[in-house]
């Protein structure tokens, strides 16, 4: 048998990690061992012997427990609420805020239980589309980890209390504190939009006027505000139009995926995305990290955080000094000023011709400067918007408010004991502070502390009071969206733990003994609809608006972003361009999971693979292959980083594509206060975290420890044996099919000259014709950013079991939908696809030939069914699947979840017990209730009645699904554009869902040859 | 083999023999089910002798999958006005007035994994006496169809027997005036009833 190693790289040469591309000795170990270690680990802690003795008993009591199954009962309202049908879902708008940016969602409640959340589709920062952690947020109301009590603490003892106890309390100090004008008074809370917090702060301000105010958010974006102060004369926050955007440059700023309007931009950009329709846009990406919008950009360059802003300067420099466009007025810099930084920077080539692309589309053109670049990098994308009359047509200019002081502020003011009572309102400043702030010890200072939260952490335990905070489907509540309309907020269930919101809790310090969340937030909106004091009772028209406002989840006329002119504020751009290859940068930047460590506690997100790393249930320390060679390192190496005199252990993960001399560390993981999911899983990033270099900077050391750390990464699962290797790898590259436009326009049907050739495909069995529905999804490569929406999207919708770090590293992770991401050329600066693969639905589908039992079959519409009842785990099928998309229950998954999780399931899909293979069913339980509506009504179904969970609220519109018998379904268009191809296709499997080829559109100038635009050779 | 294992096995046979052909038999374990209710509910008072249609109380039948159960404000529109006092009723009147709902037995238990909608079936002709047989003659409701998959199979497979005008649905006592093949084989073209027998019609 030749090894692996011989065989050339085929296709495009693709390869999904550096193990696979170097050839690894541990990588080749892993081919030959046909099935990954620990496939056939026993089931952990039960002896055979225990197992049997078990069975033994249950069938004994299977005799005697009789005939019938237990009884159930049928417990029907006394009164039946106006609207609510028994066993239908009900939507409800709502929202949710992160990061001060309130997101337009829909929540799916299933008599009475919130189950499921996705995009307001009616409102434009969401169009459908809900990002993986707006989907995810419903299981953090299941989670039996919540606070469930009101908690006082004296002399370190924690004692339960109740809110009357503390609304007792709070009459008391808070008059006395009233009297004294709030003299000593503090709020801390993270960045919020709300009208109503709003309202309710200044009501506090009118009773405590000396009370003073901060704000913590570990992930903030103050240096676009001074940017842009700098800029324009105050604080303003971005609000790009993507649609009309034709050159799109973007520093570092993650339109697609960080960015507040990530969603709508994902959505616009995809737009301007379809070759065949009207012109590509065009996506230059300057990042240090491997993001989502890196990922679908034309030209990606991997630059260290501190280059973004030399790349920028280039840029301008570049526009400027080439005469084509003057320097405008105000912009607080003449052309002169930049000439140190012409040419400087990684690939002036790549420079030159973006500014080349954006003098050319002159109003039609973006440049973006991420949160985390300094200041002057905000204010030259300004002035640069501003020269190329950007500003205005495709980006415009929100006012936000000034943020209220910092933590580090608040620290003082408790060290010289000026306040005594400090109401912490949300957030866990404790675990998630710069390290070098004593938080817990500056807190004691302070002789009440009351800290609202959603669990007992690391603030709660350092606080007098503990009170439990509502969650967001459980309250009242509103926020602004990122372009600027208020949305509404309303709780689907009762508060389940007596939990109360941060607007009840003010309302109540303001001497409200029982607030009601419906009140405070009716009220702001009467006074934001012009009216003034509380909200009028028996006003129709009042009443209709009010309606109207919760029915749609937002008001409609939000104040249409600005185009401020350029206040001439100094540009401040250092003393020059930093050296590119100085000493080793670290970047700490939010998880793409779990942000800031809010969403520790969320098994969805813990078990989602990181869209670069495809590592779950933890974080790393990411670096370039040719750092990684420089420092010795290998990955899963434990290293040990020191930063500022603070050191760290990190697993290292050697990423593609990561700027050279860079290590990205994530936040949000090694949390020890918190519930049991998140509950030391990774490494705390915070401890690294300096509070005047909050997004890292240089300076870093990198020390191998010797260790290894196990990482868990669903990356290689699936590798096959040398052989099968061999073949996987002459096939890549007609797995994923790229070509550039150019070769696109001039060779349409390049993705058939991709394939891998073959003689005519003849059948063993009679085919089928399908006659009625047949059901078909296509997958938009050249869109998909590979966010992660729809595989959450899909666990919510077909109670997808979570397993656990060690469990996806033995390849028994649960997901039906996974998305495969592969790199393409050089390690250092590689291209990126991801690929979503779920059941292709065969209509030849080797799975059934296989099984025993027929407990996967064709259904009379094409779907490759699978019968749980019939199956009896052979796990044949999941070995002939090409697509490796079967899972198979290794344990009672769901029978392992407490009762409260047992909530979030969804009744209309079935529950599967060990030993059961499950896999996507393009959500049948969606097709039979579409199909059943339309009947009902006599009509014929329509396309677009039925969406699957990963289509709903895909932001790019990638995926569709559809009856492929109606040519005039979005779906059978698809499949007729010539982009579009079937993977493995030459097998003769026939799938049902089909790809379109990804189109990169470079710059001309910077376009590949003929022969690299498609890379047809080898695969062919 | 000895002689005490041969009889331990022949009674093993017997033993699993009896289980599986009469115990677990739907027509010993499930038809005839009537188990008692909090109410002593009549239909063949309500629906036999005063006529009410089924969907007076099971609203939801028409159009979503479940024919549901009647909230005691359903009870209550009539019996605010008469036997306002009966003891039988106190159940329901304590419901009415404290919101507490009353716990009814389920007769109709399907597993878990079979996803049946009262709505298609209804709208597709097949009356509610075809499942649930003689309701209006029911002092206590009790299982008249074995409810297995073969019996809905049978239907599924052949529908033609089943079918009814829509305005019959919900009458018990309907009988066709002609061949009940020819009229349901000219009711199926008529509203195109082409029940699957895919796995995945029921199961999800």
């Amino acid at each position: 048998m030749t090894t692996a190693n011989d065989a050339p790289l085929g296709g495009r040469g693709y390869w999904r990690s550096l193990e696979e591309l170097a050839q690894s000795e541990e990588f080749r170990r892993q081919l030959e061992n046909e099935f990954p270690g620990g496939v056939d680990t026993p089931i952990g802690g039960v002896s055979r012997r225990r197992f049997l003795q078990v069975m033994a008993a249950s069938a004994a009591m299977a005799g005697l427990a009789g005939c019938r199954w237990p009884q159930e009962k049928i417990v029907p309202f006394a009164r039946r609420p106006e609207g609510y049908e028994p066993g239908e879902t009900r939507l409800f708008a709502t929202t949710r805020e992160l990061g001060g940016i309130g997101f337009p969602l829909l929540a799916t409640s299933y008599d009475g239980r919130p189950i499921k959340i996705d995009g307001n589709p009616d409102h434009p920062q969401s169009l459908g589309a809900a990002s993986a952690l707006m989907q995810a947020s419903v299981l953090d109301l299941w989670n039996v980890d919540r606070s469930r009590s009101v908690l006082r603490r004296e002399r370190g003892q924690e004692i339960r209390a109740t809110w009357d106890d503390f609304a007792a309390f709070a009459g008391e100090h808070f008059a006395t504190l009233a009297g004294g004008g709030g003299r000593g008074l503090a709020f801390l809370s993270g960045a919020t939009g709300s009208p109503s917090r709003a309202r309710l702060r200044r009501e506090a301000q009118a009773r405590f006027p000396e009370a003073r105010w901060f704000e913590h958010e570990p992930v903030a974006a103050d240096a676009a505000r001074e940017g842009s102060r700098r800029a324009m004369g105050r604080a303003y926050r971005d609000v790009p139009d993507l649609e009309r955007a034709r050159i799109i440059a973007d520093f570092d700023a993650d339109l697609l995926q960080a960015h507040p309007a990530a969603i709508r931009n994902a959505r616009m950009f995809a737009r301007g995305r379809r070759p065949e329709r009207h012109g590509m846009n065009r996506l230059y990406v300057f990042e240090p990290g491997v993001s989502q919008t890196g990922t679908v950009a034309d030209h990606r360059l991997p630059v260290a955080r501190t280059q973004v802003v030399t790349a920028l300067a280039a840029l301008a420099a570049e526009i400027f000094l080439g005469g084509r466009v003057p320097v405008p007025a105000g912009a607080g810099f003449a052309a002169g000023d930049l000439a140190g930084w012409r040419g400087q920077g990684p690939r002036p080539d790549v420079i030159a011709a973006l500014a080349d692309d954006l003098v050319a589309h002159r109003g039609e053109g973006l440049v973006a400067v991420g949160a985390r670049q300094p200041a002057a990098a905000h204010h030259l994308a300004i002035v640069l918007n501003a020269a190329l009359a950007n500003t205005g047509r495709s980006v415009a200019y929100l006012p936000v408010e000034e943020p209220a002081a910092r933590l580090p502020e608040l620290l003082r003011e408790l060290a010289t004991g000026s306040i005594t009572t400090l109401v912490i309102l949300d957030g866990n400043p404790v675990a998630t502070a710069p390290a070098d702030l004593d938080v817990a010890a500056a807190f004691a200072r302070a002789g009440v502390t009351i800290h609202l939260a959603d669990q007992v952490d690391a603030t709660s335990r350092c606080c007098t009071w503990h009170l439990p905070r509502a969650h967001f489907l459980e309250t009242w509540s509103d926020a602004v969206a990122a372009d600027g309309s208020v949305l509404s907020g309303q709780p689907l269930i009762e508060p389940l733990f007596g939990s109360r919101s941060d607007l009840e809790l003010l309302a109540l310090l303001l001497g409200d003994p029982a607030p009601r969340g419906h009140d405070l937030v009716r009220a702001t909106f009467h006074q934001l609809t012009g009216g003034s004091g509380q909200a009028p009772q028996n006003n129709p028209r009042f009443e209709e608006r009010w309606r109207r406002f919760l029915h749609d989840g937002f008001l409609a006329d939000a104040p249409p972003p600005e185009t401020p002119p350029l206040a001439g504020g100094a540009l401040d751009l250092g003393p020059g361009p930093a050296p590119a290859a100085g000493d080793l940068e670290l970047i700490i930047a939010p998880d793409s999971r779990l942000h800031d460590g809010r969403f520790a506690d969320n098994a969805w997100l813990q078990e989602l693979p990181d869209f670069a790393t495809k590592v779950v249930w933890d974080n790393v320390a990411a670096l370039s292959p040719a750092t990684a060679a420089a420092l010795d390192l290998r990955h899963g190496d434990l290293v040990e980083l020191e930063f500022c005199g603070r050191r760290q252990l990190m697993p290292a993960y050697v990423l593609p594509g990561h700027a050279p001399h860079a290590v990205t560390i994530t936040l949000g993981y090694g949390r020890r206060d918190c519930g049991r999911v998140g509950r030391e899983v990774g490494h705390d990033a915070y401890a690294l975290r300096p509070s005047d270099a909050p997004h890292g900077g240089p300076g870093l050391a990198v020390r191998k420890t010797g260790r290894t750390y196990p990482l868990s990464c669903t990356q290689d699962h699936h590798a096959i044996d040398p052989r099968g290797y061999q073949e996987r790898e002459q096939r890549v590259g007609s797995l994923v099919r790229e070509a550039e436009l150019e070769h696109y326009l001039a060779d349409p049907e390049f993705v058939d000259h991709l394939g891998i050739h073959h003689p005519p495909l003849v059948s063993l069995w009679t085919e089928k014709e399908y006659t009625g529905h047949k059901w078909g999804m296509s997958i938009d490569l050249g869109v998909c950013t590979g966010c992660n929406a729809c595989a959450v999207a899909c666990q919510a919708e077909n109670n997808i079991p979570v397993v656990g770090k060690v469990e996806v590293g033995r390849s028994r992770e649960m997901h039906w939908l996974r998305i495969d991401r592969y790199f393409q050329g050089d390690p250092e600066q590689p291209t990126i696809a991801a690929q979503p693969v779920a059941c292709a639905h065969c209509e030849l589908a080797p799975c059934e030939s296989v099984c025993p039992v027929a407990a996967t079959v064709h259904t009379e519409e094409g779907l490759n069914a699978m019968v749980y009842n019939r199956c009896v785990g052979t796990r044949y099928c999941a070995n002939n699947c090409p697509f490796k998309v079967r899972r198979f229950n290794f344990f009672n998954n769901l029978d392992a979840l407490t009762e409260l999780d047992k909530m979030r399931l969804n009744p209309e899909v079935t529950a599967r017990s060990r030993g059961v293979m499950e896999k996507c069913t393009y959500c049948v339980q969606r097709i039979q209730k579409a199909k059943i509506k339309a009947k009902n009504a006599r009509r014929p179904l329509r396309d677009g009645d039925i969406v699957p969970a990963c289509a709903q609220t895909c932001p790019t519109e990638a995926i569709v699904f559809g009856d492929l018998n109606d040519p005039a379904s979005r779906v059978s268009q698809a499949r007729a554009d010539k982009r579009s191809y079937d993977l493995l296709a030459y097998l003769n499997i026939k799938p049902r869902t089909s790809y379109l080829a990804r189109i990169r559109n470079p710059h001309p100038a910077l376009a590949a040859s003929p022969d690299q635009a498609t890379g047809h050779g080898t695969g062919a | 083999m000895g002689p005490a294992t041969a009889v331990a096995a022949a009674g093993g046979l017997v033993y699993v023999t009896v289980l599986v052909t009469a115990v677990f038999n739907p027509h010993n374990s499930a038809i005839g089910y009537a188990p008692t209710q909090p109410v002593p509910y009549s239909h063949a008072l309500h629906v036999g002798e005063l006529g009410l249609d089924c969907r007076y109380c099971h609203t939801t039948v028409e159009h979503t999958a479940r024919a549901s159960i009647p909230p005691a404000e359903i009870c209550m529109n009539c019996h605010k006005s008469i036997f306002t006092e009966s003891p039988k009723l106190l159940p329901v009147r304590e419901a009415f007035a404290t919101g507490k709902p009353l716990a009814w037995v389920r007769v109709h238990d399907l597993p878990d994994f079979a996803y049946f909608d009262h709505s298609a079936h209804v709208n597709a002709g097949v009356g509610c006496v075809t499942c649930h047989g003689r309701v209006d003659r029911m002092e206590v409701v009790s299982q008249q169809a074995k409810l297995t998959m073969g019996w809905c199979l049978e239907c599924h497979r052949d529908p033609d027997r089943n079918l009814r005008p829509a305005a019959e649905v919900t009458n018990m006592e309907w009988v066709p005036d002609e061949d009940p093949a020819s009229l349901g084989r000219r009711l199926r073209e008529q509203h195109d009833v082409n029940p699957s027998t895919d796995c995945t019609t029921c199961h999800r």
